[in-house]
């Protein structure tokens, strides 16, 4: 995969679990975990956004790209 | 709701359908049985009334309603002036031709209820709004390729008698077509999968 999503890396310095998230953004735990574990194949820019605010953090600290 | 009334008239239709082809193959089944019992009470019965001739061995083209252009031949053993109605009656028709018609046509019903089965599956996904997933289009690969199965077994028949025979070609573009469709819609169904798929896995 050319994007990587780094996200887990942005919540273990904001110190913050994947249900708390979820809920902040407002999506399913389900779709939080498919964005983790790179399975998700598009990214709203609504979710990028409610995934930004909620984490302070650019999208650049998000995705990254790297590859194959 | 209309679009699940159609659906289940539908899917009852299949299930009916179903049903009347293992009628249909118990009363094949039945005839096959009587016929090698008791194959006088067929001497009346013939299989070629249509044409009437008087050569031993000729090519006759002819064309039947839903197919393509034939030729059947038929044959006489020997010589003398005979009647279709007294050389292609079921009575006279040979074991192995006999046995040979009778796994055709079965297998020929068999692969219909099937399709009709895969159908059935494909209708019941839709119903229950699980409409493009793997299983249609495997569903419809298989009807293709059962389509296309009975189109080569009903696209020749072989009839050997004691005194002669009749063979011919009888190609139905219908079953090409229906098959193709199937393969087709089994693209479509692959496609719409892949969609799904995709939608899934958006964030």
């Amino acid at each position: 995969m050319a994007i990587i999503v780094n996200l887990d890396v942005m919540m273990a310095k904001r110190k913050i679990s994947l249900s708390e998230l979820a809920e902040k953004v407002g999506i399913t735990l389900a779709n939080l975990s498919i964005l983790k574990t790179n399975k998700a194949k598009a990214i709203r820019f609504s979710t990028l956004e409610a995934i930004c605010e909620a984490l302070d953090c650019q999208p650049a600290d998000i995705l990254e790209y790297g590859k194959d | 709701m209309k679009k699940n009334t159609l659906l289940s008239i539908a899917i009852v239709i299949c299930k009916f359908i179903r049903v009347l082809y293992v009628l249909i193959f118990l009363i094949f089944a039945g005839f096959f049985v009587h016929l090698q019992i008791n194959p006088s009470y067929y001497n009346k019965i013939g299989l070629s009334n249509k044409l009437d001739f008087k050569n031993n061995s000729f090519v006759t083209s002819y064309k039947v309603s839903n197919g393509i252009h034939i030729n059947t031949r038929r044959t006489y053993k020997y010589e003398g002036e005979q009647k279709d109605s007294d050389v292609f009656t079921l009575d006279q028709l040979k074991k192995t031709s006999l046995y040979f018609s009778f796994i055709k046509y079965s297998v020929v019903l068999f692969l219909g209820f099937l399709c009709f089965g895969e159908f059935q599956k494909v209708m019941e996904s839709v119903k229950e709004v699980k409409t493009f997933q793997e299983n249609n289009v495997l569903s419809f690969r298989r009807i293709g390729k059962y389509l296309l199965i009975i189109c080569v077994l009903t696209s020749f028949y072989y009839h050997a008698f004691q005194r002669g025979g009749i063979n011919g070609v009888n190609i139905t573009p219908n079953l090409l077509i229906l098959s193709l469709l199937a393969y087709i819609m089994a693209e479509v169904f692959k496609e719409g999968n892949n969609l799904e798929e995709e939608n899934k896995l958006t964030v």
